[in-house]
């Protein structure tokens, strides 16, 4: 995330990446592994870059349409980045109009396994998660600089037959929310992202789960989660409200509310202690490419969306 | 019901009280428009569409390649 606030924030950088490039992300897990057309340009590509020894991918890289790589930077910092971005601009300057303007071929057949998408129906529940600290009994934000500082991001994806269930669940004077939607909740969205990617609870970490809608739509719930061992873990409250409308969701808000303690292998740096977090899940109409982008816990889909088997 | 109204009125009171609250500490957990500058590039996500884009505007790509979505949990 310190890419965000210190390169991709600045102007330069940003006048730069507007005017010279054509902007685009992707998760190196699926990518790398990805055995399609677009799994196979991204390794060429790789093999040209210093990324081709390592075992991740991950970084900027600057490259032709038709493939040829043009620079590689993984620095953080605006200057190292804006000095590979100019490099790269300068070869491809020197770059034939052949090489510039390749036409880019059909895309085959695409890996499905690692290039999930939203499926037919389904709807997006973008979910915020940030540190808090609290102050005279209230919760604010924690202070600017602090490892982990920034609010993070991911998507709860619900499938359409999910949210069927919820206009059932409503119109029967509420219950319990469905299970599968309940346990992907707890496993893969009631977690600290917000130093790197958290690893997501086993179902046997559930150790108190409560999750309510009653007829009026008002969410109530409340969890403790932990890990075996007790090194980490999240205890917290959860509210909010939901409306269904002709088997759609047209609303979905839920403030969850706890302490969140320990770190996970690619999360270090946690604040010592059972600290303040706070998360907001809020419906979204993913109009917008950053809004479809899979959720984090998708990476084995069928563990996502059955989360019991 | 007098009783009732009172008891009644502490109840909405006490929850538009619950709810001013839960916007303020909403309003901490969203990223602020400063965290958010960096969603004024027009980040793509599908690295074909990426292709095709480049050819037509004649320029070079930038990719952000993370292990985790750069526009999403990381």
């Amino acid at each position: 995330m310190t890419d965000r606030l210190l390169v991709f924030s600045d102007p330069e950088v940003q006048k730069l990446l507007k005017d010279k490039f054509v902007a685009v992300t992707g998760d190196d897990w699926f990518q790398r592994r990805r055995n399609d057309d677009e799994g196979e340009f991204f390794r060429a590509v790789v093999a040209q870059s210093p990324r081709r020894e390592s075992h991740t991918k991950q970084g900027h890289y600057v490259l032709t349409a038709g493939g040829k790589f043009l620079g590689f930077n993984n620095n953080r910092g605006p200057e190292r980045r804006l000095k590979m971005m100019r490099e790269a601009l300068e070869k491809w300057e020197e770059l034939r109009d052949s090489e510039k303007g390749l036409e880019v071929p059909g895309q085959g057949k695409v890996d499905g396994r690692y290039h999930p998408e939203l499926p037919e129906g389904a709807q997006i529940v973008k979910v915020f998660t940030r540190c808090l600290e609290e102050e005279e009994g209230k919760l604010r934000k924690m202070s600017d600089g602090q490892v982990g500082h920034q609010a993070a991001v991911d998507h709860l994806w619900l499938r359409r037959e999910e949210i069927a269930e919820f206009g059932r669940l409503l119109a029967s004077g509420g219950g319990e929310f469905p299970q599968d939607v309940a346990v992907r909740i707890a496993k893969f969205h009631l977690l600290d992202n917000t130093r790197g990617e958290p690893r997501s609870w086993k179902k046997d970490e559930i150790k108190e789960w409560s999750l309510k809608v009653d007829a009026q739509g008002v969410i109530s719930g409340s969890f403790a989660i932990a890990s075996n061992d007790e090194t980490m873990g999240y205890r917290g409250t959860i509210k909010g409200r939901l409306v269904v409308s002709g088997g759609r969701l047209e609303h979905f808000e839920a403030l969850v509310l706890g302490k969140h303690w320990g770190e996970s292998q690619y999360t270090r740096g946690a604040r010592p202690g059972k600290t303040p977090l706070g998360q907001f899940f809020r419906l979204n109409e993913g109009k917008l490419a950053r809004d479809r982008i899979p959720p984090q816990g998708i990476r084995w889909a069928p563990g996502y969306w059955e989360p019991e088997g | 019901m007098m009783k009732f109204g009172v008891t009644l009125g502490f109840i909405f009171a006490l929850q538009a009280a619950l709810t001013m609250a839960n916007e303020k500490v909403i309003a901490e957990i969203l990223p602020s428009p400063s965290e958010s500058a960096w969603l004024e590039i027009d980040w793509k996500t599908d690295l074909w569409e990426a292709r095709r884009e480049a050819v037509r505007t004649g320029k070079p790509i930038y990719l952000w390649e993370m292990d985790g979505h750069p526009l999403g949990c990381v």
